[in-house]
């Protein structure tokens, strides 16, 4: 029997949805299988979870500098480095089914060649898709008309800033820690954000209003290994941190639907009051949102035409119907 | 302080916020630190425990010195080696040009904060490197170590 | 080598070396540099650590604003606002043994709801009290430590970083956090006061410089006690910047990270107003500004760093497994605990003790039944008492940077606060032992 070591970790506590299933399905899964396989090899696991190790502005250089051998890697805060994967931020409004957007990026990640690419770039291999649920609006108010949504500042941060371009609302910086102050202290009204991640952050105790724009679930990043790492390990144990990953995928997925969907009972229990935006003033905001995908196709020149052109046909594959034919304006 | 009251202001008065002002701010301030160090170093600024210092010094100049001189070098090479490092990496941030922020919202170029840690850490390290001769002689001894 | 013995052998050389006079930032990023040389066998691994501290380390809004508050603080005692304040405080509160230090500690009170961050605190006023405690006899040491000590209660009043942080690992509502906290800061509060005129009745010569004592008492009965419009002409200033402060953060103009900013701009035009700021004085608290924020921000990268290689060598894990293996009651559960946390205090940052503790130590407390709401609150009193114990305490280390006087050790400072210390363990008993202190309010 050879004993292996693999340092693993996150900058997120194993509680957060991104870092749950390294924990509880990555790590079991690969021993399993490897075990099942006639217990030829078996992992050592060093965990570094939870932001000890690095924090989340480090997540691509800890796993491709090797600091961990594997690592939730969150690519929406690499615009710079890994802007490819960011292609879901720059085109809202496509889908808000979570599960199929892991389904659609285990595939590209292997069948772009672009995508692939520049994970191999970064010297890393990504073994699992990490999503967001659906983003929605959280708010001191309802939205039943645009006109509800003028003059008022709401949480934005990074690239969700562009979804309020044309609404008449305006962006504000933060983050998920920096929401429940902003808004109690008025220095917001809302804040844009997906139920599995507001719900922790406790956002409607203050926030007692959540309308549903259905902006669309997110490409967040990948579980991945680092590549020289992975590459030096033997076949056998090479084909059990593929599959496991497949298998983390599937259980991301639905530990994300089961999160949002707690996260919805205890919010609505604590009196969130819930309400849709109606379809026509849905499409008044679709229509309202400039080319926001025009400066990402321009950074990322012909690679991001690729994964754009092949993200929307995947999504049609599926029978999807995005609300604004991101591809087809700009293709 | 102008930036963030700037911020504040466009953001209540004219709903316009600068965005990015908190990332940028923070790269900035970090930055800075590296620039200022040698400075804090130089002057003597670098918070210490001096108690057991003091004590030794009144036994044993030699120990005394052998201590400060230990100090300064162990700062040299430390952050010889973080200028070391920070080299290839400022390198790759002009090569790849790299950026804070987000296309179509704000970009801003990565490299000049990559450089002042290259800068900052280099002469951090020359400060503790320069001091040595003199500590070596005992020169600090007589007002304050620290 | 166990990573327990592994860890205790690391953690020792710190002291060791801090104990010799290196300067603590450079002992804590060499220890860290060796550890994660030696547990990786890997040069080059530490060496990126290194970079990735040094680079991200502090680049957080956060601590992007602590120069702001030093400004601020410099700004107020430069323009002699602190002085006309303590010099009312001093006046009404004559009859009252250690009035000064009892004025620090309600100023400090005051400016907690402001801040979330400690160091704000610390940075705010040790430019402005310690000054004054010292022109009116009080020993600089007591003067620092009562400074150092009561900025903890910036974090226990909200808001409060360490809660919010501790909110979000624990899932708890921070809302009810931040009002859990009110009772036991003003408690904390109050067992300062009361500290500080015990000491000063029984104990005057740790607080007061018995002979400079002397000498401002005679002073002091040559100057008459000041007239009410006396009185409320010093004090003008100081009420306009906490209006400005306090009214902006709860009508919504700002928050907490970005008071530092407005604080730093309302002190700046309250100096121009009296003229303050001539001769080169602008000049002289810039540079000051920078110096005193540079000492503050490097030991922050360096123990970020140092924090690090803790997770590296596998400490926090260690340390988790020994707390679930140890199969305590309650009680005995929340004695290791507190101890861990004060442990951890004495050589790590705060919010890095939360990242470590806080996951392990809530699931073991929920089996246990206890309110999470209550465990938060003694959560970050332990975790606050680190910032005052050596060798690592941050609020010690900002006091004694911004103070800037060779003659006043850090030794002396943290020996100054070590009352505070026992104040504090004091109110972590009392909250223990009745849950009503955190939790009727909620
Ligand atoms: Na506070
Ligand atoms: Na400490």
């Amino acid at each position: 029997q050879q004993r292996i070591n693999v340092n693993i970790g996150s900058s997120h506590p194993t509680t957060n949805i991104w870092a749950y299933a390294m924990k509880e399905v990555f790590q079991p899964e690969v021993d399993r299988i490897l075990k099942a396989a006639g217990g030829k090899y078996e992992i050592r696991w060093r965990e570094a979870y939870g932001g000890t190790l690095y924090k989340f502005t480090d997540t691509r250089a800890a796993v491709k500098d090797g600091i961990v051998d594997v690592g939730m890697v969150g690519t929406l805060w690499e615009n710079s480095a890994m802007p490819l994967q960011n292609v879901t931020y720059f085109t809202p409004f496509a889908t808000t089914n979570h599960e199929l957007l892991i389904e659609i990026f285990d595939k590209l990640n292997t069948t772009v060649p672009a995508l692939r690419d520049s994970w191999a770039a970064q010297n890393m291999v990504p073994l699992s898709s990490l999503i967001t649920d659906s983003y929605d609006i959280y708010a001191t108010f309802p939205i039943r008309t645009m006109a509800d949504l003028q003059n008022k500042k709401i949480n934005a941060p990074g690239t969700s800033a562009n979804w309020l371009n044309g609404t008449g609302a305006t962006p504000v910086d933060g983050a998920l820690t920096t929401y429940y102050t902003n808004i109690q202290t008025g220095v917001t009204q809302g804040a844009l954000s997906f139920a599995s991640g507001i719900g922790p952050a406790r956002v409607y105790e203050v926030a007692k209003h959540l309308t549903r724009i259905d902006i669309g679930s997110m490409y967040f990043g990948a579980v991945a290994v680092n590549k020289r790492f992975f590459e030096r390990l033997p076949k056998e144990v090479q084909d059990a941190f593929v599959q496991a990953g497949r298998a983390t995928s599937k259980a991301h997925g639905e530990h994300v639907t089961k999160v949002a969907n707690a996260a919805m009972e205890t919010m609505k229990a604590a009196g969130l009051q819930l309400s849709d935006l109606s379809a026509e003033e849905k499409q008044k905001w679709v229509k309202s949102l400039p080319n926001i995908v025009q400066p990402w196709l321009q950074a990322t020149g012909e690679n991001g035409k690729a994964v754009l052109k092949a993200y929307f046909d995947e999504l049609r594959a599926r029978g999807v119907k995005p609300l604004r034919d991101w591809d087809r304006e700009n293709l | 302080m102008l930036v963030v009251v700037a911020d504040v202001a466009g953001r209540n008065f004219l709903d316009r916020p600068i965005t990015g002002v908190a990332e940028f701010a923070a790269r900035s301030v970090a930055s800075i630190v590296f620039l200022q160090l040698a400075a804090a170093i130089c002057s003597g600024r670098m918070t210490r425990s001096d108690f057991l210092l003091r004590l030794i010094g009144a036994r044993s100049r030699t120990a005394l010195r052998v201590l400060e001189v230990g100090n300064a070098a162990l700062g040299a090479l430390l952050f010889l080696a973080l200028a070391f490092m920070a080299w290839p990496e400022l390198a790759q941030s002009w090569q790849e040009h790299e950026f804070i922020g987000v296309q179509g919202v704000y970009t801003v170029a990565a490299w000049p904060f990559r450089a002042l840690i290259v800068l900052g850490a280099l002469i951090a390290a020359l400060a503790y490197a320069l001091q040595l001769p003199a500590l070596w002689r005992g020169e600090f001894e007589q007002g304050d170590p620290a | 080598m166990s990573d327990l013995s592994l860890g205790a052998l690391l953690i020792g050389a710190l002291v060791v070396l801090v104990l010799l006079g290196i300067h603590i930032a450079v002992a804590l990023i060499g220890i860290g540099f060796i550890g994660i040389w030696l547990v990786r066998e890997d040069v080059q691994m530490a060496m990126r650590l290194l970079y990735l501290s040094a680079y991200n380390g502090v680049a957080d809004y956060i601590f992007a604003t602590i120069p702001l508050f030093v400004l601020m603080g410099l700004l107020v005692s430069v323009s002699n606002v602190g002085k006309d304040t303590f010099d009312v405080a001093e006046s009404l509160l004559r009859r009252l043994r250690g009035g000064l230090g009892v004025a620090t500690v309600a100023a400090n009170t005051v400016f907690a709801a402001v801040t979330g961050v400690s160091i704000a605190s610390a940075a705010v006023f040790t430019r402005v009290a310690v000054p004054e405690m010292v022109r009116h006899g009080y020993r600089t040491a007591f003067a620092a430590g009562t400074v150092a000590g009561s900025s903890v209660l910036g974090m226990m009043i909200p808001p409060s970083l360490l809660m919010i942080i501790y909110g979000v690992l624990a899932e708890q509502s921070i809302g009810t956090l931040f009002i859990a906290g009110i009772i036991p800061g003003f408690l904390l509060a109050a067992m300062f006061v009361v500290t500080i005129v015990a000491l000063a009745t029984f104990r005057p010569q740790l607080v007061y410089d018995l002979r400079r004592r002397e000498a401002a008492d005679m002073q002091r009965r040559l100057v008459p006690a000041l007239g009410s419009g006396e009185i409320a002409r010093k004090l003008v200033p100081i009420v306009a910047l906490v209006v400005l402060v306090l009214g902006g953060l709860y009508t919504g103009f700002f928050t907490p990270t970005e008071a530092g900013g407005i604080g730093a701009f309302g002190a700046l035009l309250v100096a121009l107003a009296r003229r303050s700021l001539g001769e080169g004085r602008m000049w002289r608290v810039l540079h000051e500004t920078g110096s005193v924020s540079v000492t503050i921000l490097i030991l922050l990268i360096a123990a970020g760093f140092y924090s690090r290689m803790m997770s590296v060598a596998g400490i926090p894990e260690a340390i988790s497994a020994l707390v679930q293996d140890a199969g305590l009651g309650p009680y005995g559960f929340l004695a290791i605990y507190v101890v861990i946390l004060l442990f951890l205090g004495m050589i790590l940052d705060s919010s890095s003790i939360l990242l470590i503790m806080t996951p392990v130590a809530v699931p073991i407390a929920t089996d246990l039944g206890f309110n999470l709401i209550q465990f938060g609150v003694l959560t970050v009193l332990a975790v606050e008492m680190g910032l005052l114990t050596p060798p690592f305490g941050i609020s010690v280390f900002t006091v004694k940077s911004t103070l800037n006087d060779p003659a006043v050790s850090v030794e002396s400072i943290f020996a100054g606060s070590l009352p505070y210390v026992a104040a504090m363990l004091l109110v972590l008993v009392l909250v223990a032992l009745f849950p009503a202190l955190s939790l009727a309010l909620v």
